[in-house]
């Protein structure tokens, strides 16, 4: 594993191709100085509480081993999908397919969340088919509805909140994917496993 | 039981402890007060724990005791009480943006994912103060009222940087720019992040930068080169090259700087780079 970079006088970046894996391992060393635990898109921050000794939590990070296959394996959420996303014609139209099969690839992929930003609980999933891979809308909208589930830049996400948003919208769910009284309150945290199957009722 | 109405509140003003941690994967900002060493200062003042919510304000706010209360601010750092029906007005105009006012016993507001803050980013946190809001006063916490007057520690001038991941993509007259020349405040800040004026900080490459997490102090550089420091409403990760990141103990010096007022980087590790 790379070596930790300072990142301040109270935090520690680490590069992983994993960083979900690797925010996995750091967390099971329950170090009651170690605040919060970042994913990034290829890296990990660390976060301690401040005046600590941060070579030595650096060493400990060193020596930390990430076995992908201990500890419990990744949770997998399947949530209901309607697909009537305003954009899903669009899709079709830029990446050549019918709107079946857009649906279809939706359908049969096995998505990861690598991690989350933006707004709390938007998770940025990982999987897309290149099929589907599309640059973001030049305009974005100012207000999405909460729930969309949309596709951009090589990632698929579902809005837990209604915001402004740059991505393609191709359908929705009723699963609540943010909800502060529940623990934890993002549905989906880095390192899940997502499938979307087709909603029966609403 | 002793409570405040809110009758009037300005930009900015919230209520702030020491902020919730853990949260930082699910893309929550840890939020807490700006300046946590003020807010500190005038819990203790008053005999509160530390970490007891304080109401932090930037243009001001007004409140009426709606009994008898024990207060202390970070503008007269002296502790002094409110009758019944006693009105109050705080803004920050003591050299300094943020100012805090604390209620002895603190006030009794549900926490949200173990914090009383109220990040202004995301919403997360108790709701936001509005005139005609009441606010219940906690017990009497039974420790010593300090009556003298603690100074408040002049801002330090000289703040300590340390180098960013991508330090490297910058120019050598971007690294140079930093420590050689004084950087101001702006009036272009929130809780979330302040623009300092300066140089144009000019990367060598103008490679994308991975989205990574944040912490406050991390100087972003957006494209107009003007770089940015995060303060703690910042969004968890970002995708602007992080030149530097100044030390811990120094951000609250740069986030309290009126705008305009110089200040100088130095390298935390004493290098000549």
């Amino acid at each position: 594993m790379a070596t930790p970079q300072r990142f301040g006088s109270s935090a520690l970046l680490l590069e992983h191709d994993r960083p979900f894996l690797l925010a996995k391992a750091i967390s099971t060393l329950r170090d009651p100085e170690m605040l919060d635990v970042v994913v990034g898109a290829s890296t990990v921050l660390v976060r301690y509480a401040a005046a600590i000794d941060l070579e030595a939590k650096a060493a400990l990070l060193v020596g930390l081993s990430i076995d992908e296959h201990s500890g419990a394996p990744p949770l997998v959420i399947e949530i209901p999908v309607r697909f009537d996303g305003e954009d899903l014609g669009l899709v079709a139209t830029a990446t050549g397919l019918d709107p079946a099969d857009v649906i279809d690839l939706i359908l049969q992929t096995e998505f990861q969340a690598l991690f989350c930003g933006f707004v709390p609980g938007f998770a940025y999933l990982g999987g897309l088919p290149d099929a589907l891979h599309l640059p973001r809308r030049t305009t974005p909208r100012r207000s999405v509805p909460i729930g969309s589930l949309a596709i951009a830049s090589g990632y698929a996400g579902i809005y837990p909140q209604s915001t402004p948003g740059g991505w393609h919208l191709i359908g929705s769910t009723s699963m609540p994917i943010w909800d502060i009284e529940r623990r934890p309150p993002g549905l989906i945290e880095p390192g899940a496993l997502v499938r979307f199957r087709p909603e029966t009722t609403r | 039981m002793t409570a405040i109405e809110v009758l009037a509140t300005g930009w900015l003003t919230t209520l702030q402890d020491r902020g919730r941690y853990g949260y930082g994967s699910l893309g929550v900002p840890a939020a807490g007060a700006i300046d946590q060493s003020l807010a500190a200062l005038v819990n203790r003042l008053v005999g509160n724990p530390d970490d007891t919510v304080v109401i932090e304000t930037t243009t001001g706010f007004e409140i009426q005791a709606l009994g008898k209360l024990t207060l202390a601010s970070s503008l007269g750092a002296e502790v002094f009480t409110l009758g019944p029906g006693e009105r109050y007005r705080l803004a920050s105009d003591g050299g300094r943006n943020f100012a805090y006012l604390a209620v002895r016993g603190g006030l009794e507001v549900e926490p949200v994912l173990g914090s009383r803050s109220q990040d202004t980013l995301t919403g997360t946190g108790p709701i936001p103060l509005r005139p005609g809001r009441v606010l219940r006063i906690g017990d009497d916490p039974g420790t010593p009222i300090h009556t003298d007057s603690a100074p408040v520690r002049p801002l330090p001038l000289v703040i300590r940087l340390w180098p960013g991941p991508h330090l490297d993509s910058f120019d050598d007259s971007a690294v140079a720019a930093l420590i050689e020349t004084p950087w101001c405040s702006t009036a272009s800040f929130n809780r979330v992040a302040m623009r300092l004026d300066g140089p144009a900080l000019v990367r060598r490459n103008a490679l994308d930068i991975q989205s990574l997490g944040l912490i406050p102090g991390a100087l972003q550089v957006p494209p107009d080169k003007q770089p940015v420091m995060m303060l703690r409403d910042h969004p968890v990760t970002g995708g602007y090259p992080v030149i530097a990141v100044v030390d811990d103990e120094d951000v609250h010096a740069v986030a309290q700087c009126q705008p305009g007022s110089p200040f100088r980087f130095v390298w935390a590790d004493g290098s000549g780079r």
